[in-house]
């Protein structure tokens, strides 16, 4: 299966869990996603942008226009509430699907 | 192809501007972010050993297609929060727009008007004539109002669509369908004064004037510099022959009897029987009856079918009493009929504000007749008529002329044409 269909499913949860601890913008979002998967997800960033926004339209995620530390001022996206119970949620959801595809794809010999 | 990737960041940006359908504000929002992206990009991607030239198609190419990334923010964007936004700017907007349109277009008649009037003042006197009076406050009322419907229209698609995150060619169906609606119900019911059929064509007009400025709405500044141009330019040919065209009607409301040509139809001359029992009689007036009284009531013996008649009248020119007041020649029969009634004496009859004395064996035939708000009558001759022994019908009183109004709505207008009035 390519890997762009499986991260059709996962683009809200990927950015929801690399904004848990950290205020960041566009570009820091995919460096982020990429760096923490060990570069496995890097499919281009033409998706993530409406992924952004679309979040911010359902109030899962707040944006404001501040300084960075290097360059122009850039957007920076926070969870709101409602974003980190979207997090818990389908982070609880993941899990239990993972675990499920694991259980059905591991040899029951392994078991 | 639209969908291909483009070439650098600029074109890029461009594509993705020409694509989105929301405003300006918004727009400089999302490109913003999309630039600093790029620009970030392009600096690792260079940090990575590309050269700049490859660097910044890189970064762009992982952007994907302009066109495919500017749908998917514009359908990430909508939500029912936008569309109730967008709802209330665009009332807002199409308040405003007809405002606008409707001073702006007031100003532009009515200065074209004035110059017209002050330029050919001489000439006209000249030849005679006059201008009578400058445009009818109904004219020049329902031509404002159809400028500013296209304003509304235009404005209330634009500020609709950007605000909802809709294309104004897909938006422009519903504003211009709900929104036409809403002024056809306006041009029906809400307005009122006096009419006459081309202002009630005019108002009838303004659901289509509203449409087209839906149409002609698109995501550039309106109204323009050349818009406002094309509004003067269409007032300098229209005022001018509308002026013409009213030139030398006069506005009085009087009434009065004299014979005008064509009354031969409404009936014969009194015959001398009644001629000289005549004692007098009285044209009508909005509220009161015409009537007449005669001497010898023994002169009516035999006569049947006395009814009061309003037969439509035309002017040409603005000579009052004269040969340019006639029945319309193209009627044959009265548009209005009223029954008409005999009292005899002695006693006494009411006619407005007048007390008319009837002595033994005196009679008076008198009736009313409604002949105001009737469509496209301006002037009626009213008379009252009977069928003599002879069996041919004679005019008893009149024909007195009046000038009236339609003064109602258009679906007021509308009714009394469907019931034949």
């Amino acid at each position: 299966m390519a890997r762009s269909q499986l991260l059709k499913g996962t683009t809200t949860l990927l950015i929801l869990a690399v904004l848990r601890d950290d205020e960041l913008y566009g570009y820091e979002i995919a460096a982020r996603i990429r760096e923490r998967s060990g570069a496995f997800i890097d499919p281009g960033e033409g998706w993530l942008y409406p992924a952004l926004h679309r979040l911010e339209a359902e109030g899962a995620l707040e944006a404001t226009w501040r300084e960075s530390e290097i360059g122009p001022k850039r957007r920076y996206y926070r969870l709101t509430r409602k974003g980190s119970r979207m997090l818990d949620a389908q982070a609880s959801e993941w899990e239990t699907f993972a675990r499920s595809v694991g259980r059905v794809t591991r040899s029951p010999a392994d078991a | 192809m639209p969908d291909q990737n483009a070439r650098d960041r600029h074109e890029f940006l461009q594509r993705i501007a020409d694509r989105l359908p929301f405003d300006q504000a918004e727009k400089i929002d999302i490109l913003r972010e999309l630039a600093v992206h790029l620009s970030d990009s392009t600096a690792r991607l260079e940090a990575d050993g590309l050269t700049p030239g490859a660097a910044e198609r890189t970064a762009v190419e992982r952007l994907g297609p302009p066109e495919r990334l500017a749908d998917s923010l514009t359908e990430a964007r909508r939500s029912p929060r936008r569309l109730l936004a967008a709802a209330g700017a665009g009332t807002y907007a199409a308040l405003g727009g007809v405002l606008y349109g409707y001073f702006y277009a007031l100003l532009v008649v009515m200065g074209v008007s004035m110059a017209t009037v002050l330029l050919a003042a001489s000439p006209i006197h000249l030849f005679g004539g006059s201008w009578g009076s400058l445009l009818d406050n109904t004219t020049t009322t329902a031509a404002a109002l159809a400028v500013a419907a296209y304003v509304a229209g235009h404005r209330l698609t634009t500020t609709a669509a950007a605000r909802a995150g809709y294309h104004v060619e897909l938006a422009r169906r519903l504003t211009a369908t709900i929104g036409g609606g809403f002024v056809l119900g306006y041009a029906l019911f809400g307005w009122r004064g006096t009419l006459n059929w081309p202002e009630v064509g005019l108002l009838l007009s303004l659901p289509a004037w509203f449409a087209l400025g839906a149409w002609h709405a698109t995501s550039k500044p309106f109204p323009s510099r050349r818009w406002r141009l094309k509004v003067i330019g269409l007032a300098l040919l229209a005022v001018p022959l509308a002026l013409a065209a009213g030139m030398g009607q006069s506005g009085s409301s009087s009434g009065g009897t004299f014979y005008p040509s064509g009354v031969e139809r409404i009936g014969l001359p009194r015959p001398a029987a009644i001629e000289a029992a005549v004692q007098g009689g009285g044209g009508p007036t909005l509220s009161g009856p015409v009537w007449v009284t005669i001497s010898d009531s023994s002169v009516l013996t035999g006569w049947t079918g006395l009814r009061v008649e309003a037969w439509r009248g035309v002017t040409h020119g603005e000579e009052e009493f004269g040969p340019g007041w006639t029945i319309d020649p193209g009627t044959q029969a009265p548009f209005a009929i009223g029954a008409a009634s005999v009292q005899l004496g002695p006693g006494s009859f009411s006619a407005g504000t007048m007390q008319e004395p009837i002595d033994n064996g005196w009679a008076v035939v008198s009736g009313s007749i409604t002949v105001n708000n009737v469509p496209d009558v301006t002037l009626a001759w009213i008379a009252i008529t009977g069928v003599a022994p002879d069996g041919r019908r004679y005019i008893l009183e009149g024909p007195d002329f009046m000038e009236t109004t339609f003064n109602g709505t258009v679906a007021d207008w509308l009714t009394a044409v469907v019931a034949g009035r």
